[in-house]
């Protein structure tokens, strides 16, 4: 009878304790989505964040063309080089992945403490759902996510503990070079054409228009202009995909430029100016594509050229320590 | 018995195989040594060992390896 | 593909925890059944109907050998022969399976390279099959009964339920381990209910599993990524180091996937064999695999490695060589056939590619020489009076192994062999030890996580020395007083929530070895 008793207790025991300890582990997962949890509708905290220090390291109303968009933004257009050879200065926010949220937090991030004249959007990100929601991820995993912030903000851990130190080398050269990433490694592209004759459009991504639109509003609203410019990439674009953002641009009263049409022209050579066979453009394939796009950008939109005024002198500074010879017809 | 336990001696020498028990379990004999120690029964005691045999149970002392032997040979 | 972490450990297991205990035992293995193949499901959808299959066949064939021992009409001669002609057939069902499922392509492939040495134009156009979860695991795990009820140490199974749950234990069917049919049909049939320390016990084991993965093995992996795509560029000491953090990640990952496996299974009652035993710690090539993936190792010990060395026609060549050369060489003979015929299995089952058949036979290489030196080394070692147990000694063999364990998973990871090769040259003709501390920044991994890294690797050393030793650490824990205890597991748990390489910022990284 003791016995039956003595091990009812230790049942009830145990399933006490194992509710306490769960209790307790719900209370730390939701103080710590209390303590790490963001209200902005972002994707990538941590991407954000890092270029929000960076931005803050720039002067104040000191660039006048913002790009965003995800890696073909940040390997295709160099600052430094449109700042070389016509003076305007500009700033790359793009971001690996991006989605049109981040897009939307980081320009109005910018438009804090700079007023560019022209917004640039790389359009590969268009075709990425646009909202902060993970395909990966199940609906197990929302649901938890909902329940408990932390799983979705944990890495905020970062920002927490100064980003600065902790993100090397890579990060500084890229932070110097006003967001360009510099890659000089080759891999030839050889697939020949890319862009075939087709009236099929591609599915944009989830609530891409809508949020592209909430970019529109919000810049005009700053007194910028929306540019949608497609960088060529063989493996990331394609007739279908120019058709649909075309279709976009239209109902959305936007100027879209698609590079991928040009790329003769720009004089890429796809045996030595893409470093991941097609994907990104390496340096070589930047400075070409770069040298091409600042001539539109200059006669579309009346840029000014800061070459002589003091308040740039950080710009030609940066030129200097940077190196690199970014005189037309001269290879770095 | 003493045939069976020079021949462990000659294979793994260092060892007390009249008391140990684990000679599997200890790694004492290695699948390498395994093969030879087979090898050598087989052609000492005139028996033929399926790789069925090839067990811990078998294997972990003199005494067993022994049994083994012995049933082999009446089979 | 994806493991999905939260909904298994976090969802699926607690519901099927749940209605195991809550159901009366007789129905309880029935839960167990629907939970395993709806697992399966989960993953592989219609593929399912392979499993099925082979769960037929087996317990068929299960069934036919035992039916020719019960014959009485014929001699034991007749009866063996017969039994072995229906295991053989067994066997090569299952194995073409597999072989036209994983390995056509690559047959095919060799096939048309061969061909092309006599300079004729063909050309072969890879099929794209579509392969069942766990596959290569549930095969081996058939060949195993089969040709233990041809042994005759295994009774063949009259309850085709009890195979199917042998086959298709959910836990096992992403990595293994491999069990052997009496370590785990018993357990999964009879419905025991779940005990509360098991189920505590487990779950503190999964929660480790996820800490060696999720903290580390992800972490580390951008940095592996990015030294094998751009390895041509890079110096010989990064590729070495990149074939280092490699091996950590591989080891970090499947080691911390048998965590979550063993635990899962012992909440249920089921004592699933170990794969791991602190490799690392391993003293040759040869001990490294009775510590690295230790049921597949056992497996073709008993079923490629014996069978081979003491198959008749191996054992007449041996007798010939050992009069012509005598005992010393020829005692090395059938070990040394058996070996071969371990490592190409070995190597190819891991995969279709000529990588993972060089990886075998790098193996093969190593072992055979240290079979043959072994005794040459001892001798030494007494002449020269070099004490095995001194501590340079011991500090010189763990480096050797260590580097032999690195060079092999190099090429284990490589998309070739070409690759893999060129990786191998450029640590020795591109090596500089400062390019690795000046470019250490550079490799993907920023230094926060870098440290969250090195302070998991020297978490998972520490209890690795204590296994080592035998200490048992979750029962040690458990003698703890509450407070500590429960501060333990909450700061564990909220570590892999908090620094965890998951979500934004990290990219989603596959199994290594759900793939087979």
């Amino acid at each position: 009878m003791q016995d039956i008793r003595k091990g009812k207790n230790m049942t009830k025991k145990k399933i006490l304790g194992s509710i306490g300890f769960l209790l307790i582990l719900a209370a730390l997962l939701l103080g710590s989505s209390f303590l790490l949890k963001s209200d902005k509708d972002i994707d990538n905290v941590v991407a954000f964040e890092r270029k929000q220090n960076d931005l803050n390291k720039e002067k104040e109303n000191s660039i006048d063309v913002v790009f965003l968009g995800d890696s073909e933004s940040y390997s295709a257009f160099i600052p430094l080089k449109m700042w070389n050879d016509e003076g305007f200065t500009s700033y790359i926010c793009g971001t690996s992945l991006q989605r049109l949220c981040d897009s939307y937090a980081l320009i109005q991030e910018v438009y804090s403490r700079q007023k560019p004249g022209v917004v640039v959007i790389e359009t590969n990100c268009l075709f990425r759902t646009a909202s902060s929601q993970k395909e990966e991820s199940s609906n197990v995993d929302r649901l938890y996510a909902k329940i408990f912030p932390i799983l979705k903000y944990h890495t905020r851990w970062k920002a927490y503990l100064d980003v600065e130190g902790g993100t090397g080398k890579d990060h500084d050269k890229e932070r110097k070079m006003k967001g360009f990433k510099y890659r000089t490694g080759i891999e030839p592209y050889m697939k020949g054409p890319w862009m075939h004759n087709t009236s099929e459009s591609e599915k944009l991504g989830n609530q891409v228009e809508e949020y592209l639109c909430k970019i529109k509003d919000y810049v005009t609203s700053k007194g910028g202009e929306l540019l949608l410019v497609s960088v060529p990439s063989p493996t990331n674009w394609s007739t279908q995909k120019h058709n649909a953002t075309s279709e976009l641009a239209d109902r959305l009263g936007l100027d879209f430029i698609d590079m991928n049409h040009d790329a003769d022209e720009i004089g890429i050579d796809w045996n030595i100016d893409t470093k991941d066979g097609g994907n990104h453009l390496n340096f070589e394939g930047a400075f070409k594509l770069t040298e091409y796009f600042e001539k539109i950008l200059v006669s579309k939109y009346n840029l000014p050229n800061h070459k002589n005024d003091s308040y740039y002198s950080d710009w030609n500074e940066a030129l200097k320590n940077s190196k690199i010879n970014y005189d037309k017809n001269k290879k770095g | 018995m003493e045939e069976l336990i020079e021949i462990l001696e000659e294979i793994q020498p260092g060892v007390d195989y009249t008391t140990c028990k684990t000679l599997i379990d200890d790694h004492i004999l290695d699948s390498f040594g395994i093969l030879s120690l087979v090898s050598e029964i087989e052609d000492a005691f005139d028996i033929e060992v399926a790789p069925a045999e090839l067990v811990a149970e078998n294997f972990n002392s003199a005494e067993s390896l022994w049994a083994m032997i012995t049933r082999l040979r009446e089979e | 593909m994806s493991y999905n972490f939260l909904a298994y450990f976090a969802l699926f297991l607690p519901i099927v925890i749940l209605i195991y205990q809550v159901v009366p035992q007789k129905f309880r293995f029935v839960v167990l059944l629907i939970a395993d193949y709806a697992f399966f499901i989960l993953i592989s959808r219609f593929l399912i109907v392979y499993l099925l299959f082979a769960t037929v066949l087996t317990f068929l064939f299960g069934l036919w050998i035992e039916k020719i021992s019960l014959m009485e009409d014929l001699s034991s001669k007749e009866k063996t022969k017969k039994k072995r002609k229906v295991l053989a057939l067994g066997i090569i069902i299952n194995i073409l399976i597999i072989l036209v499922l994983k390995y056509t392509n690559f047959f095919g492939g060799a096939v048309v390279d061969f061909i092309r040495i006599f300079n004729k134009n063909v050309e072969f156009r890879p099929i794209r099959f579509l392969v069942p979860i766990g596959i290569s695991f549930y095969t081996l795990q058939i060949i195993s009964y089969l040709t233990d009820v041809y042994r005759g140490t295994q009774k063949a199974e009259h309850k085709i339920v009890k195979i199917a749950l042998y086959l298709s234990f959910f836990p096992q069917i992403m990595e293994g381990p491999i069990a052997r049919y009496h370590e785990t049909a018993d357990a999964l049939f009879e419905g025991k209910p779940i005990q509360f320390n098991n189920l505590k016990f487990g779950y503190q084991r999964i929660i480790w599993g996820l800490f060696k993965k999720i903290v580390i093995a992800d972490r580390i992996f951008p940095a592996v990524k990015y030294i094998y795509r751009d390895y041509y560029m890079l110096d010989g000491s990064i590729v070495f180091f990149g074939a280092v953090v490699y091996t950590c990640q591989l080891y970090m990952e499947f080691s911390g996937a048998m965590d979550i496996i063993m635990g899962s299974g012992e909440i249920f009652g089921i004592n699933l064999p170990e794969n791991f035993r602190q490799p690392f710690f391993a003293r040759t090539a040869g001990d490294f695999w009775r510590r690295w993936h230790i049921t597949l190792g056992t497996f073709f010990k008993d079923y490629i490695f014996y069978p081979v060395s003491l198959a008749k026609p191996v054992k007449k060549a041996a007798k010939k060589i050992k009069e012509k050369c005598g005992k010393t060489v020829g005692k090395f003979v059938a070990p040394t056939v058996a070996l071969f015929c371990v490592w190409v299995c070995n190597g190819l089952w891991h995969g279709a590619n000529w990588t993972f058949l060089f990886y075998g036979m790098y193996y093969f290489v190593i072992i055979f020489i240290e079979n043959i030196t072994e005794n040459p080394i001892k001798k030494l070692n007494e002449k020269l009076h070099i004490k095995t147990t001194n501590w340079l000694y011991r500090g010189l063999r763990t480096v050797k192994i260590f580097v032999i364990i690195v060079i092999g998973e190099m090429f284990y990871r490589a998309d070739t062999l070409k690759q893999g090769f060129q990786m191998f040259g450029r640590i020795f003709s591109d090596f500089h030890i400062t390019q690795l501390f000046r470019k250490f920044g550079t490799l993907r991994v920023d230094w926060l996580d870098i440290f969250i890294a090195v302070l998991g690797i020297i978490a998972v050393t520490v209890i690795g020395v204590l296994c080592e030793k035998n200490i048992k650490v979750r029962e040690k824990i458990d003698g703890w007083k509450l407070p500590l205890r429960w501060a333990l597991w909450l700061g564990l748990i909220m570590f892999i929530v908090i620094f965890g390489a998951y979500g934004s910022g990290y990219a989603a990284v596959d199994l290594i070895y759900a793939g087979y």
